[in-house]
């Protein structure tokens, strides 16, 4: 089954990003963690994503398209990155989010992607 | 040699937002670009009183500032794989002074990234504030009467996100031009606006001069856009009789100032802002703000009666761009045409969670509802519009009014 | 540029939708997957299952779906290839979820190397 893995982070941890002394060390985390997925053979694909304060949020309504800075949720913990995995059951899905980092400072969410037929992510 | 140093410094405070503008343009990257830039010039003051002024002052700093930009590059920091495009770019623009070609005045692009729908409305004109005119932190805060901590997180938020979203230094497409545009506008009348309340005291609170500088560049740079001509008029209207509206402390309404204390060379500045506004035939918001402003100005000066032109200028304006202040103004002018029971119609329609807080409608209301003859409303009118001025003046004003008896 | 849509929308409206509805729907991010591989802008895209079947990872704990407060859920992603924010923002508002929900448009961070 495919998972997608969402990594949310705590604003610490998006504070390492710029820390010169700290950037290998919180790199080093996601690098090897990328690299079991891959050696697993499970990886299908994965993205870092730059802080919250970098989105924009677009809406379309009465075809009048919105576009403005955000959002701005109230949770502590923001998305920094997402994994595409293939396994075999949510509890295989599970163990990989618990060896993620972001699960031991935030969370890591865990969510199905249903089989339509679609074309997998590549 | 302090001429050296003068020509410095005169060249930084005239040139440093279109050197600003040109940099960012080309690298996408404003944070970096200021930093550049602040270290180019603070280069040209320590070498110019010793070398002596170089022919092309500009020219000199962009280089100084373009050298910078690239060691930065060199030594980029762990965060982003974008230092090799920022070294790219540097080099392109040393290829650009190599050539005596003069710089183009990127401005505009800049203005309109300030304004992008993606920025986050708050930081909009601080961040025009501090690009185009090179205000620094602390002084935007104390007019937008914010923390400098938290205005420069705000700034430093911005310029990041302009940067890693890669919004681009770009004109919009036509079809996007006119409510681009009227994002500037409205971020420049923002500043204009910010700290008017706190003009008498703190002296310099305000930024009425850099508002209006700030409309001054964008019809300099965009001199087809009659609503930035529309926004200058109106400002200048406004500006020409600020001598005029705070007397010993006393807030004089327009209609009974003293017109020797205008600024009559502003107000003929005004006008021909508005006739270039007009030529253009293409109506706005601003440019009827700005008539309104213009028609009050001639009926002082002239004696003439405007009051049908004004209530018709109301009445296009809340065409193009309804609002609880126009709808107030509106009010206003038909109560001057003698007609108060329209007035009051007006003021009824505004939805009531508009007003609220808004003390123009209170102090309208209050006006007319004495007017009428109805007293007891007129004096909580008047009371709630006391309750939301923030100017010792105006409060004053509105006491005076309640008190008089006909 | 690379850019990811975050794609968020208010499941109980899609679920309270009738079924022709949701059919168009699916129909129409069919038909916007394919306008971004013709032009060579798709990276990739998935639809999510329904956040009650989601799981949240903090240590060792395990909890249960959904989590967001908001009526909006996460119900989807894409990732593209963009020149820039604008060109993202102009294939963020034909994604068909922006007209019933909205789409949250994050630049991926580029790592140094």
């Amino acid at each position: 089954m495919k998972i997608m893995l969402l990594a949310n982070e705590a604003p610490d941890d998006f504070a390492l990003r710029d820390n010169q002394e700290a950037f290998d060390g919180y790199m080093g985390g996601w690098y090897a963690y990328g690299e079991s997925l891959e050696k697993a053979g499970v990886f299908l694909q994965g993205a870092a994503l730059e802080p919250p304060s970098t989105a924009t949020v677009v809406s379309v309504r009465n075809g009048t398209r919105k576009v403005e800075d955000g959002p701005f949720p109230d949770a502590k913990e923001q998305l920094g990155g997402f994994f595409i995995i293939d396994v075999d059951n949510l509890a295989e899905a599970a163990g990989w989010a618990a060896k993620c980092p972001a699960a031991k400072a935030g969370c890591v969410d865990v969510r199905v992607i249903p089989d339509y037929g679609q074309e997998s992510a590549q | 040699m302090t001429d050296a140093r003068a020509v410095a410094e005169q060249t930084v405070r005239a040139s440093y937002g279109r050197l600003l503008a040109w940099l960012c343009a080309r690298t996408g990257d404003v944070s970096s670009a200021e930093d550049a830039l602040a270290d180019a010039f603070r280069a040209a003051l320590e070498h110019w009183p010793r070398t002596g002024v170089p022919s092309s002052p500009e020219a000199w700093i962009i280089t100084a500032a373009r050298r910078k930009l690239i060691d930065n590059a060199r030594r980029a920091t762990t965060r982003s794989a974008a230092s090799s495009q920022l070294l790219i770019a540097a080099e392109e623009a040393e290829a650009r002074t190599s050539s005596d070609a003069p710089f183009p005045d990127e401005r505009l692009k800049m203005m309109f990234i300030c304004a992008h729908p993606a920025i986050d409305e708050n930081v909009r004109t601080p961040l025009m504030l501090q690009t185009v005119l090179g205000l620094d932190a602390a002084r935007i805060a104390s007019a937008f009467l914010t923390s400098p901590n938290a205005m420069s997180a705000r700034l430093v938020r911005a310029k990041r996100k302009i940067k890693a979203a890669a919004v681009p230094f770009i004109e919009p497409p036509m079809e996007e031009l006119d409510i681009r545009i009227g994002a500037v506008l409205d971020a420049i009348y923002a500043a204009f606006g910010a700290g008017w309340d706190a003009q008498e005291s703190s002296p310099g609170g305000d930024l009425t001069g850099e508002a209006l500088f700030l409309a001054k560049v964008l019809t300099d740079v965009a001199p087809d856009q009659p609503e930035a001509w529309g926004l200058l008029s109106l400002m200048a209207h406004a500006e020409a009789r600020r001598d005029a509206r705070l007397v010993n402390g006393a807030y004089v309404p327009l209609s009974e100032q003293d017109v020797s204390l205008w600024d009559h060379g502003l107000i003929a500045f005004a006008e021909n802002a508005l006739g270039k506004a007009w030529a253009l035939k293409r109506s706005g918001r601003y440019q009827l703000e700005a008539a309104i402003q213009s028609a009050h100005a001639t009926s002082r000066l002239s004696g003439r009666d405007v009051s049908l032109d004004i209530i018709r200028l109301y009445e296009a304006l809340l065409e193009y761009a309804p609002s609880a202040g126009a709808e107030v103004g509106y009010a206003a002018a038909l109560a001057n045409a003698h007609r108060h029971k329209d007035g009051l119609l007006v003021l009824d329609r505004i939805e009531s969670r508009m007003i609220t807080t808004h003390q123009p409608y209170w102090a309208v209301r209050a006006h007319i509802l004495k007017a009428i003859g109805e007293h007891d409303s007129a004096n909580a009118a008047f009371d709630r519009a006391m309750g939301l001025s923030s100017d010792e003046a105006v409060r004053n004003f509105l006491r005076q009014r309640k008190d008089v008896h006909n | 540029m690379k850019y990811v849509f975050l794609l968020y929308d208010d499941e109980d409206k899609w679920a309270a939708m009738p079924e022709s509805e949701q059919m168009s729907i699916i129909g129409a991010h069919m038909a916007y997957s394919e306008a971004l591989k013709s032009a060579s802008a798709y990276i990739a895209g998935d639809p999510l299952d329904h956040s009650r079947n989601a799981k949240r990872v903090r240590g060792a704990q395990v909890q249960g779906g959904p989590f967001a407060d908001g009526k909006e859920q996460l119900g989807g992603f894409y990732m593209i290839e963009a020149k820039n924010l604008d060109a993202a923002l102009d294939w963020a508002a034909r994604c068909p979820c922006a007209s019933y929900g909205y789409v949250e448009v994050r630049p991926v961070w580029n790592i140094g190397q």
